[in-house]
């Protein structure tokens, strides 16, 4: 029996754009309020744009509004004007009985920020609280848009672009921070990629964190322990269990499978740590080795070097550590990157809990820690890959460190990112530029956005595979993707993979005509087309 | 003469019906009078002993000690084997003794001279409680207690003045589009009409050609997936619509049935129970997650863990639920000839063609074995089994099939094991279809079967593929033992496993768990005081609650959903009240996880 679907709000009628996206170009905003209510990863994720409005905006004031309880997080973040904290925790009691000292709380919150008149509003969370707040500030807005008289959501184009990625996620390039960042103008110098601390090679303080938000994302506790186990018999590490009280049972079971002599070098930090204790534990440590959490973005951002571990639905590319020079074994069965409420695993139970085996971490971090760089030749089992972060002029990617082809998906996946950092810049231009509503977007400014040479910022680096010989297969799926897109055909039923690759950018056309902004639509299929072309040219 | 017609002496001049009714009990066999060390008998009844099995006299003789000297009416909840009340009856005390086992009590009276007691007419039994004094003092015999909670209960409310017999009910059964469930929906809505309470039952069978139509509508997974939504929103509409003219004190909502948590809650405020009976597999099917909170009784099949899984999330009032025969879709029938021939068999399994079926059931193909039911794949070593090309069965022709063949399979779905689950706890319905029909059932052990069923008495059991093999081959060749266990199993369906009595059993509890929650309806005293009474009058709130049309609920929910329905732009208020709708929804659905 399928279950039938749980009832859900929909709020994606979009209907007329009339949200104004931005200020026109004539004004700079003076004093911007940033919503970020979610939770501490995404406010880690929040810091790099933060940073960007920052210098973009030089002489504005910048005031973020967060969770209250993740305050002091912004102790170790960008320098802001002013950190308010929304008293979630509060309302939570009140709301048990107490509905007028709740909705007072909301009323007295929302006229601080009323009378603080901003002029500018980024809403970074699909939630309704903040698309509530948002409409009830009455500024201009970034982000997701309120509509329809506080009612709708609507999403400006280039997170409209993020969005239809999510119709074919295996080819999403874009980390969430850089989603971010890029809603906010280019700043006339860019700050610099901070770098990682090296690793020390005696008596190492590493970190492990043992859980994450999710079962499927979670790397098993017995290859933790086997980790754990040689990073102190190798190293002489010392090893640090950093988690939530909830986890502790986690630790203490770790623990208790270690042999009594190494079991000293190993402490259970769990629900010892606030969030500044945290934050100070975390700048001792030399290395964190933990799946996609919170935990590892605030590392990232601390600069603390990070070796990932992404199974499941978590992917790298889009919530991978963020900065250079960070490490990431991912899991990439073919079902990756299944989605939390996915369909269960197959009989077996999920393939990619035993994708990633402790032995490769551990030679990794040996290889880190005893030469600076991961070893030529790490054995993964098939569908692992590793990668290692960098840093371009978009944002952040993960350079894939190994031997195989390129794959058709590794192209795709490269496209879209062109085509996106096409818009990213686009998507601004037309918003500030002339004085027609932004909902117009004239054929003749993008085509000639397109055309010109885009940026006078350096290329982005060449993909790992430039000059190799892609294979016939992928060959073969190119050039239907590049048939289907430029001349009509019909995706042949054995090609799931084409009609996948296309997905996105259907959905982007759908919702770009909803927005009577089609203009952005030709653009980033002719990047995205221009891209492909000129890979098959190069291989051929 | 011995105790028994002493006894029955006495009962015929003063309490024939009981007389009767003691007449013609049959003693179980796990109800024993067993010798004492000190010589007189005591009571066993399976696993329990009633009484002392040193020197039950003694031991009465304590209990009736201990009660104390005062005077006045008594009422004792269990008879055991008298030995408690002969003291008290020695005294002249003035005692009545409810027993809720005609078995027990039939023991008693061979047993026992109780010619006092029943002279008196101070026998009762089961749930008849007539000319009991209300103001006795009500003692209890501990192990009767013990082994009949329910019984228990229902005589204290009898003595407290709420009355013991539920007045008729007026109950909505709200069944699912399609699958497993709809069958026991229909049967649960015949079971309570058959207790006499007045009972609709919301069918939504109708709609489920066009929930698939949908899927043809559009390409888009997403717009079907929307489309989709929107139907089962309207459904959940409609289930309000039909609880706000028929006015139930019981929504029982079934497995599948279009309810969501947010329909789940507008319901709290339109009725006075909701309750869910959940027919699945906790683990194989989870969607319980989220509409167990939502409910105010929810039923099972299983017990731990799903128990412990449901006290971690919260849910207090669960209790199991099994499953029952219902008479009218499955009876004994007498077939042509024609028909014998067709659907008839040595051996046969109806049902769906699930992993473990499929393995398990190459190993019985050289038996005349047919498979009926659907998902079986043609192409294989079961092929020649297989009947109508795989095609489902209908409830009529699974009647008549269980009803041809001398051996029907039941083997209890698995996706995961090559046969027999071992860790399988609940029955499957077709347990007590089989039995319903008076039908020979050989089935694979489950850890609640003994509750239901005398394993091998009853229905037959294996557990293995060697065993079945074994026991197909020795039913095939003694067919009047063959016949016995296919009528015993009838009579113990009838007896106790009808959907009647399954759902006056769900009635029990659901006024256990919620006393004087049936039948009087009550306006629904939430834990939270009324939005209304928290704002001044003055307040925006107050006037959006006065701009409410009648019939509308004035807490939060109620606002809100009104909110929604405009196209207004959002005043300050209304976007407040939203987004505290909205937090409180989240904190529901989230528990407690604050940041990372």
């Amino acid at each position: 029996m399928n279950p039938l679907p749980v009832l859900k709000e929909t709020s994606e009628d979009v209907g007329l754009s009339q949200a104004p996206m931005g200020l026109s170009a004539s004004v700079s905003p003076q004093n911007i309020l940033v919503l970020q209510l979610a939770r501490l990863g995404d406010l880690v994720q929040t810091w790099p744009l933060l940073t960007r409005l920052r210098q973009a905006h030089p002489g504005a004031r910048l005031t973020l509004l967060t969770d209250h309880r993740l305050l002091p997080l912004m102790a170790a973040g960008p320098e802001v004007d002013e950190v308010l904290g929304f008293d979630f925790l509060r309302l939570g009691s009140l709301a048990s009985g107490d509905w007028r000292g709740a909705y007072n709380l909301v009323a007295d919150s929302l006229k601080g920020l009323q009378a603080q008149h901003f002029d500018q509003v980024f809403n970074l969370n699909f939630s309704r609280l903040s698309l509530l707040l948002t409409y009830l500030l009455e500024a201009p807005a970034k982000g997701y848009l309120p509509t329809k008289g506080g009612r709708e959501f609507s999403r400006e184009p280039w997170l409209a672009w993020i969005y239809s990625l999510v119709h074919a996620r295996q080819f999403n390039r874009f980390h969430l921070t850089d989603v971010f960042r890029h809603l906010a103008p280019e700043p006339a110098a860019g700050a610099a990629a901070p770098q990682l601390a090296a690793i020390p090679r005696g008596e190492p303080i590493i970190a492990l964190q043992l859980a994450t938000r999710h079962m499927r994302r979670t790397w098993p506790l017995e290859h933790f322990t086997r980790l754990a186990e040689h990073l102190v018999t190798r190293h002489s590490a010392r090893v640090l269990l950093l988690g939530t009280k909830a986890e502790r049972n986690l630790g203490e079971k770790l623990r208790a499978m270690l042999d009594p002599v190494l079991r000293e070098r190993v402490t259970n930090l769990q629900g010892e740590t606030g969030l500044a204790e945290l934050i100070g534990q975390l700048q001792q440590t030399h290395l964190l080795v933990s799946g996609d959490t919170g935990t590892l973005h605030l590392a990232a951002a601390l600069g603390v070097p990070t070796l990932a571990l992404f199974l499941g639905p978590a992917l790298c590319f889009e919530t991978g550590p963020y900065g250079p020079g960070h490490y990431v074994l991912q899991a990439e069965p073919p079902c990756h990157p299944c989605t939390e409420a996915a369909s269960p695993c197959p009989e077996d139970g999920p393939i990619c809990l035993q994708m990633l085996p402790p032995d490769a971490a551990a030679r990794l971090i040996t290889s880190l820690l005893e030469g600076g760089t991961a070893p030529q030749d790490l054995l993964l089992p098939a569908g692992s890959r590793l990668y290692r972060s960098e840093i371009d002029s978009f944002g952040v990617f993960y350079q894939y460190l190994g031997e195989d082809p390129p794959r058709f998906v590794d192209l795709i996946g490269d496209a879209y990112r062109q085509a996106g950092t096409w818009l990213a810049e686009a998507g601004r231009e037309v918003g500030e530029g002339g004085q027609k509503p932004v909902a117009q977007a004239s054929v003749a400014q993008v085509s000639r956005l397109c055309t010109s040479d885009p940026s006078p910022k350096p290329p982005p680096p060449t993909p790992y595979w430039q000059g190799e010989k892609l294979s016939d297969g992928v060959l073969e799926r190119l050039e239907l993707t590049l048939a289907v897109l430029n001349r009509g055909w019909q995706v042949p039923r054995n090609m799931p993979e084409v009609a996948a690759a296309l997905r996105p950018l259907l959905a982007f056309q759908a919702e770009m005509q909803r927005q009577r902004q089609e203009a952005l639509f030709a653009g980033v299929k002719s990047v995205f087309t221009t891209h492909l072309v000129g890979w098959l040219k190069a291989t051929r | 003469m011995n105790f028994w017609e002493k006894n029955l002496e006495v009962l015929q001049r003063v309490a024939p019906d009981l007389a009767a009714t003691l007449s013609v009990t049959v003693v179980p066999e796990d109800h024993q009078a067993l010798p004492s060390r000190s010589g007189p008998p005591y009571l066993q009844v399976g696993k329990q002993r009633l009484t002392s099995s040193y020197d039950p006299v003694k031991e009465g003789q304590d209990w009736a000690q201990s009660l104390g000297e005062a005077g006045g009416p008594l009422i004792v909840f269990g008879l055991g084997l008298g030995y408690h009340i002969l003291p008290l009856l020695a005294q002249n005390r003035d005692v009545w003794v409810v027993e809720p086992s005609a078995a027990v009590a039939r023991l008693a009276l061979e047993h026992q001279d109780l010619t006092a007691l029943l002279a008196r007419n101070g026998l009762r039994l089961g749930a008849d409680f007539t000319g009991l004094p209300k103001d006795a003092r009500l003692v209890e015999h501990t192990p009767t207690r013990r082994l009949h909670p329910g019984p228990h209960r229902r005589l204290i409310r009898f003595l407290a003045g709420e009355d013991g017999e539920l007045g008729p009910l007026r109950i909505l059964v709200v069944g699912p589009l399609w699958g497993g469930s709809h069958p026991i929906s229909r049967y649960t809505a015949r079971g309570f009409k058959q207790l006499g309470h007045e009972t609709e039952f919301l069918d939504f069978a109708p709609f489920y050609s066009g929930y698939q139509a949908l899927a043809e509508v559009t390409k888009d997974q997403r717009a079907e997936h929307r489309l989709k939504q929107e139907l089962l929103r309207l459904l959940g509409e409609t289930i309000i619509a039909r609880v706000r003219d028929f006015k139930p004190d019981l929504v029982f909502a079934m497995a599948q049935s279009p309810v969501a948590p947010p329909l789940l809650k507008a319901l709290k405020a339109e009725v006075p129970l909701v309750a869910y009976w959940f027919v699945e597999e906790f683990q194989v099917l989870t969607y319980w997650q989220e509409l167990a909170p939502e409910v105010d009784v929810f039923f099972t099949l299983q017990k731990e863990p799903f128990f412990t899984e449901l006290k971690n999330r919260g849910v207090k009032n669960f209790a199991c639920l099994p499953l029952a025969a219902d008479l009218e879709a499955y009876h004994p029938m007498e077939l042509t000839p024609e028909e014998k021939r067709h659907f008839g068999s040595a051996v046969s399994f109806v049902g769906a063609g699930y992993y473990n079926r499929r393995q398990f059931f190459q190993g019985l193909t050289d038996f005349d074995f047919k498979i009926w039911g659907s998902e079986w794949v043609l192409n294989s070593s079961l092929g020649s089994c297989i009947q109508n090309q795989a095609a489902r069965v209908s409830e009529e022709d699974s009647n008549k099939i269980f009803n041809a063949t001398r051996i029907n399979l039941n083997l209890h779905s698995s996706p995961f094991h090559a046969g027999i689950n071992p860790q399988g706890d609940y029955l499957n319905p077709r347990v007590f279809d089989l039995a319903g029909c008076g039908a020979f059932q050989l089935v694979d052990w489950r850890s609640h079967l003994s509750e239901f069923f005398i394993p091998d008495k009853e229905v037959a059991v294996f557990t293995s593929l060697a065993e079945c093999r074994e026991k197909i081959s020795f039913y095939l060749a003694h067919d009047d033992e063959r016949r016995q266990m296919a009528a015993a199993a009838r009579e113990r369906v009838l007896k106790e496993h009808t959907y009647a009595k399954r759902l006056a059993g769900a009635l029990e509890i659901i006024q256990d768990l919620h006393p004087g929650g049936l039948p009087h309806r009550k306006p629904q005293e939430i834990a939270t005081p009324s939005l209304q009474t928290c704002f001044p009058g003055s307040h925006p709130v107050q006037t959006l609650i006065d701009g409410l049309p009648d019939g509308v609920p004035s807490d939060l929910d109620g606002l809100v959903s009104r909110i929604k329905e405009s196209d207004e732009p959002l005043t300050e208020p209304e976007a407040i009240l939203w987004f505290l709708h909205e937090f409180r929804r989240g904190l529901q659905g989230r528990g407690a996880n604050g940041g990372s």
